[in-house]
């Protein structure tokens, strides 16, 4: 009788102990409305006694039927003071109390007017909720949002100047002017949220001044965009020379491994100068060097000066964003694989760098560096070398494993056509691209570009081989060759399993 | 209770104990046979065809379905390995785009099938399968509770001779050097054969490389102690349906304690049966002789007082016997001295 008592227990606790290592946490709830914002005025000076208030911001501005002062103070005609019910920071058994008496206030006054209310006194912990996330994004201020503030005839120039960035930017000379107001959050609401509001009172159309209009990407994405965005104005050169530190021991007329850098061409494929420029202060645009150094410094994240140009999967930089340009459905079809086939080409590095020694003079003077810089750019190819068609097979016909299949009759030219198709305009394919071979390069891969590749079974072995398990044999690398250029060129047709579109089945 | 019977317990506890633990440490981890083959599947690479399973179904000589292999709607539905069917793809979700899995036997290192199974036929071989013998088997099934992965069918059609079904990982085929038959079927490269060490190396350079494509973990390279079929996906393996709850600890380590006991029950139960027959038969052997013990001393005592009666009796007769002669002699005697009494009276008379 005792041992299955003994047994039940252990069989209790080890039920138990599965279910609390089989047990599924509890997912996250649902992130709030771009409008949520979290009250903790008061966990600046000590631990907080309640959880942090969750208020729905836009909610509050709907109800008060966008009247700012029932909580903000609006100074000097539309100057919206981002804090509540104060101008300025106090105690905080004082902020508490204005938090307290106004909100529970307002609250109760709603609901004495038989109005929908929010929650009063002893209600603590429904405002005090605690912590939830939230869809709220920093906005991206892209060029097209630029230039329909810049072009707006309500923008005017703030009192004393000539152009009108003023009214946004205070330093005056263009490139000291700041690119982000992220840094600064209460600048930021306060110049655009007065702007749009005051802007509203004449009543002309104007931006939004509820926190979803520009914090909610969905809410977003309905806004216009302006396609073609004239070249802004900063001052900023067409060209560039960037030259990379030279060792110590260099001769003085050693070669330098230069990089003549197309400002101007990256400028019209970018969304906003942020996207390289990513640390812009309101000093201006500071040289990349000045924080990424050769060892790296702190202001940098001590990512050194070759990280910051070559990093594979960072956004910011030049390698990163190329990389990202590749995942293009034109490109993808090729790149995908090159960049998981091929080992990385020879003279890849050369496609950007030149290696010349630079003039007496010309390091220390920015105007000589651009010009010389325009002047090696002028020499690269601005289109692809055209394609040969008629000389190129019409049809390759696939038969080397048929079986059960009939062979495929491949239609090589029609793909080839499609994939020029894909790069006609782009400079950068013309750029990268060094002869006309090296589209063919994309599926005739590790070999040397040239009219007549090898044949696929040279290199894949038509027999399992156990030495070459990473090396596709000549069914997969077909297979995968077709179809992952289809599924990465996004074309839906023919599906995967859908044999017989490619090789009819042998009766 | 005595010191002595005190200390004769407490010397067989020890020595209990001490076998218990031997059999736990006795099963040290088995890192699996060096050189032993396995498939790998890349979940990235699969594009839910079926070839795999059309050729699982030739090679291994199986019933063919009702559909045929090249009909896909069969993918909407969760499916299993069968007695008929070693290899199954089912096909799920992840972001609104299709992902596959292939299931079959994932040849574990250290197989729970074979270690629940006490007839042994199961054996992991050389080759990294985990083969089968239906002349050993005993038809319990304990192999398809004990297996994690839900894999081992059994053939309950079969009133006759019904054996465990699963994938065999076409031992046959890779002794002759060929490869397996799902493997040579995928069009896609999504199974690599190879050897073991060979294909985690690959599929750790996979996930090295790209590590946007996939998940990093290689799946069966510890689970359940590690398995000679290994994968890589692109998703949660949860969402491929398989299970991340199993931990590494290989299922005969973790019943070796509970199950190396079993051979002592099972040759302690003839011992113990038998003693305790030959205490009952004892007691019933003692019982046997006091009754006839009892029987016996009541049959003397009975025939004692029998005899004593009789003695009694007869004595009491004889003496009866006895008193009665005398008191007729006494009779004869007296009826004599009457006669002769009369007769001298009548002489008297007469003269």
């Amino acid at each position: 009788m005792r041992w299955v008592g003994i047994l039940c227990l252990s069989l209790g606790v080890a039920g138990f102990g599965l279910n609390a290592l089989g047990g599924k946490q509890e997912g996250k709830p649902e992130p709030g409305g771009a409008g949520l914002i979290l009250i903790d005025t008061l966990a600046a000076s000590g631990k907080l006694s309640y959880p942090v208030v969750r208020f729905d911001h836009d909610k509050h501005t709907k109800a008060v039927e966008n009247k700012c002062d029932s909580c903000h103070t609006v100074a000097e005609g539309n100057k919206v003071t981002p804090l509540f019910k104060r101008q300025a920071s106090e105690d905080p058994g004082r902020i508490k109390a204005i938090y307290h008496d106004n909100c529970i206030g307002c609250h109760q006054r709603t609901a004495q007017a038989d109005k929908k209310s929010g929650p009063q006194s002893g209600e603590c912990r429904s405002c005090h909720a605690g912590p939830r996330d939230s869809v709220r994004e920093v906005i991206p201020f892209d060029k097209s949002l630029h230039y329909r503030h810049a072009s707006s005839k309500m923008v005017q120039p703030a009192p004393g100047q000539k152009e009108n960035c003023s009214k946004c930017h205070t330093q005056d000379t263009p490139e000291k002017r700041n690119l982000i107001f992220a840094k600064n959050k209460e600048e930021a609401h306060t110049k655009c949220v007065s702007c749009h509001l005051e802007i509203a009172s004449t009543k002309q159309p104007t931006g939004p001044v509820e926190c979803a209009g520009c914090h909610d990407a969905a809410k977003r994405s309905t806004y216009k965009v302006i396609a073609d965005v004239p070249r802004l104005e900063a001052g900023q050169t067409d060209a560039m020379l960037l030259v990379p530190p030279a060792p110590k021991s260099a001769a003085k007329d050693a070669p330098r491994s230069v990089v003549p850098f197309d400002h101007k061409a990256h400028e019209a494929k970018v969304n906003r100068c942020s996207a390289c420029h990513h640390d812009a202060r309101s000093k201006g645009v500071p040289a990349c060097s000045q924080c990424h150094t050769p060892g790296g410094k702190e202001e940098g994240a001590f990512i050194t000066i070759e990280q910051a140009m070559h990093r594979p999967m960072a956004m910011e930089s030049c390698i990163g964003c190329h990389n990202a340009k590749k995942a293009d459905p034109q490109c993808a079809g090729c790149h995908e694989f090159l960049g998981r086939t091929t080992k990385s080409q020879e003279g890849a590095c050369a496609k950007c760098h030149v290696q010349m020694p630079l003039p007496e003079g010309v390091e220390q003077n920015k105007a000589l560096r651009n010009s010389l810089a325009q002047t090696i750019l002028e020499g690269k190819p601005k289109k692809d070398a055209a394609l040969r068609l008629d000389e190129i097979p019409e049809v390759v016909e696939i038969g080397v494993l048929s079986k059960e299949y009939q062979p495929s009759k491949f239609p090589h030219r029609k793909v080839v056509k499609k994939i020029a198709a894909g790069m006609e305009n782009s400079t950068l394919a013309a750029y990268f691209h060094s002869s006309p071979n090296a589209m063919c390069a994309g599926c005739h891969h590790n070999a040397p570009a040239s009219a007549n590749p090898p044949a696929c079974a040279t290199c894949h072995s038509k027999e399992f081989q156990e030495v070459d398990g990473r090396k596709p044999s000549l069914k997969t690398a077909y297979h995968q060759q077709c179809m992952g250029c289809h599924k990465h060129m996004g074309i839906q047709k023919p599906a995967d399993t859908a044999c017989v579109e490619c090789h009819a089945k042998k009766e | 209770m005595k010191r002595r019977t005190f200390i004769g317990i407490l010397a067989g506890a020890g020595a209990s104990l001490a076998t218990g633990t031997a059999g736990a440490a006795g099963n040290h981890h088995f890192t699996g046979y060096p050189d032993s083959y396995g498939v790998l599947f890349d979940s990235t690479k699969c594009i839910g065809c079926r070839k795999c399973e059309a050729a699982c179904n030739a090679v291994n000589e199986l019933p063919k379905p009702e559909l045929p292999f090249d009909d896909l709607s069969v993918l909407e539905k969760r499916r299993r390995t069968h007695h008929d069917t070693f290899t199954v793809v089912n096909k799920y979700e992840y972001n609104g785009k299709p992902v596959f899995r292939k299931i079959q036997c994932n040849h574990c290192q250290e197989p729970a099938c074979a270690s629940a199974c006490f007839v042994g036929a199961f054996k992991k071989e050389p080759t990294g399968a985990v083969s089968y013998d239906a002349s050993r088997c005993v038809g319990c099934r304990y192999c398809m509770i004990a297996c994690p992965f839900e894999i081992p069918t059994y053939e309950y059609h079969d009133p006759i001779t019904p054996r465990v079904r699963k994938c065999t990982m076409c031992q046959p085929r890779i002794l002759e050097g060929k490869l397996p038959g799902c493997v040579e079927a995928c069009p896609k490269g999504a199974l690599v054969f190879g050897h073991r060490d060979e294909l985690l190396q690959i599929a750790r350079e996979r996930i090295r490389k790209h590590p946007e494509l996939y998940v990093n973990h290689i799946y069966g390279e510890q689970e359940m102690g590690g398995t000679n079929w290994l994968y890589i996906s692109g998703v949660p393996f949860e969402i491929l349906g398989m299970r991340e709850d199993l931990g590494i600890t290989p299922a005969p380590q973790l019943t070796t304690g509970a199950l190396s006991v079993v051979p002592a029950v099972v040759g302690l139960w003839p011992m113990f049966l038998t003693g305790a027959y030959a205490i009952t038969k004892r007691k019933e052997k003692i019982a046997a002789e006091e009754r006839a013990h009892a029987v016996q001393k009541a049959v003397a005592e009975a025939e004692a007082e029998a005899a004593k009666k009789l003695a009694a009796a007869l004595e009491k007769a004889e003496r009866e016997k006895q008193a009665a002669i005398d008191r007729e002699v006494k009779k004869a005697l007296k009826e004599a001295e009457e006669a002769r009494k009369k007769a001298e009276a009548a002489s008297e008379g007469e003269e």
